[in-house]
């Protein structure tokens, strides 16, 4: 079949487009597929010496519908926000969350000129808390505002709601609504996810172990006897352990959802974003309460030893490394952020 | 109606392996209106019955996904018939 390229390139775009509403391990498939059949359509309506030009592929497209249609027909019936209420869903969510989040900056902002002078890094951490609750409150009751009227209305299949006059919008297809090709597509690495889902859990349980043990770990020290608690973490690590536990939650639902859907979205993208700020902020702490390690404890295994010179260096090489992350991870935020904004979704 | 009717006209025509757009052809041409935005899901709805078989051949021009009747298919396909030809039977005693 001979296709020239304006037309090759909007057949992509279309793909894409379809493959970014779909989810789970299918995707790829099912895309495949549909680029079968409109080959199978071209092959059909023109003879095969003819160039296939845009516009003798966008009157497939103009039957088929818009890419969010084709794509939703291969969604499970029982979505919690169908396609009737996802586009107008998704317009509300993000404007609240937008209100909610500046409603309280500008509370906070008020507070903190009004109140009594807190340092920088309590006003950004009460801000931060609020704004994240907040974010996550107003997110979770808009979903279940929509959840419920999806649920009222439900029983009406892609069939019956085809005709309903808000679902033409939806359903017509419109070559200015189609992405523009991802400069390269980051490709979904399912085992690196169950690692990281893994990694995420052996994290939670350390974090509650040495909340609980108060900064120490069992350790043998004759031989022939039982295990003891040596101290290795200071005080000062102690408060930060609540944040260190939340934010490796926040990694750990995120690496599940991204594992769950089979593939990279604006929402696990984002999300990673805001994972990776939350431990910038966090390193950041760590970074103000050094020194954190001690080997005090190791005085009874190793009476010897000189472990003062020791405990100085490691805590001199932890605060190097800390600097080192905080660096890398902002420069790695900064070009997330940029792609996600350039390229939504990938 | 429709609904539960598609079911059976796909089946039927899944004896032999056939391709969406083959199928599509198919059953319009023996009258049967159907478009691409209903067959392509229930093909793999039925599929994930354990009706239906499937498998990327790519002997023609380019890859196609062939679906074939497997024998829990045929075995419902042959249920779906006789239920079919009976109910025949007595809506036109009812309407005669």
């Amino acid at each position: 079949m001979n296709i020239n390229q304006n037309a090759r390139e909007l057949l992509d775009r279309y793909l894409f487009a379809v493959k970014k509403e779909l989810s789970g391990t299918e995707r790829e498939d099912i895309t495949n597929e549909i680029e079968s059949h409109i080959f199978d359509e071209l092959e059909g309506r023109f003879p095969e010496s003819e160039e296939i030009t845009k516009e003798k592929l966008e009157e497939i497209f103009t039957e088929m519908g818009s890419p969010r249609k084709v794509a939703w027909q291969f969604r499970p019936q029982r979505a919690l926000i169908g396609p009737k209420f996802y586009p107008i869903y998704v317009i509300v969510a993000r404007i609240l969350v937008a209100v909610v989040v500046g409603a309280l900056l500008l509370s906070n902002v008020i507070t903190t000129i009004l109140g009594t002078p807190d340092s920088f890094w309590q006003v950004l951490g009460n801000f931060l808390g609020s704004a994240w609750s907040g974010a996550l409150s107003a997110f979770g009751m808009i979903t279940l505002i929509f959840a419920g009227i999806e649920r009222a209305t439900e029983g009406k299949s892609w069939e019956d709601m085809k005709d309903f006059e808000e679902l033409k919008e939806i359903n017509e297809y419109k070559s200015s609504e189609l992405p523009q090709l991802p400069l390269r597509e980051k490709k979904f690495d399912r085992v690196g996810t169950v690692f990281e889902i893994i990694f995420g859990m052996i994290g939670l349980a350390f974090l509650t172990y040495i909340q609980s043990s108060g900064g120490a770990i069992p350790f043998r020290i004759n031989a022939g006897e039982g295990l003891q608690n040596i101290q290795v973490l200071t005080e000062n690590y102690l408060p930060l352990i609540p944040f260190a536990l939340a934010i490796t939650g926040l990694e750990l639902a995120r690496s599940i959802t991204l594992f769950v859907q089979g593939h990279h979205s604006g929402l696990t993208n984002w999300w990673n974003i805001a994972a990776q700020v939350a431990n910038v902020i966090l390193v950041g702490f760590i970074f103000k309460a050094m020194p954190i390690i001690t080997l005090e404890g190791l005085n009874a295994v190793w009476p010897n030893a000189n472990l003062s010179n020791l405990e100085s260096l490691a805590n001199t090489g932890l605060s190097v490394l800390l600097g080192l992350a905080i660096f890398g991870t902002i420069i790695d935020v900064i070009v997330k952020v940029y792609r996600e904004i350039k390229e939504p979704g990938y | 109606m429709r609904r539960g009717v598609i079911v059976l006209a796909t089946l039927s025509q899944l004896e032999k392996a056939e391709y969406g757009y083959s199928l599509i052809k198919e059953l319009n041409e023996k009258g049967f209106e159907v478009g691409q935005d209903t067959l392509y899901p229930l093909l793999r709805r039925l599929e994930k019955q354990e009706l239906l078989d499937s498998e990327w051949r790519v002997e023609d021009p380019r890859p196609r996904r062939y679906y074939e009747l497997n024998e829990t298919g045929r075995e419902l396909l042959k249920e779906l018939k006789a239920a079919w030809t009976e109910q025949v039977k007595i809506i036109k005693e009812i309407i005669q």
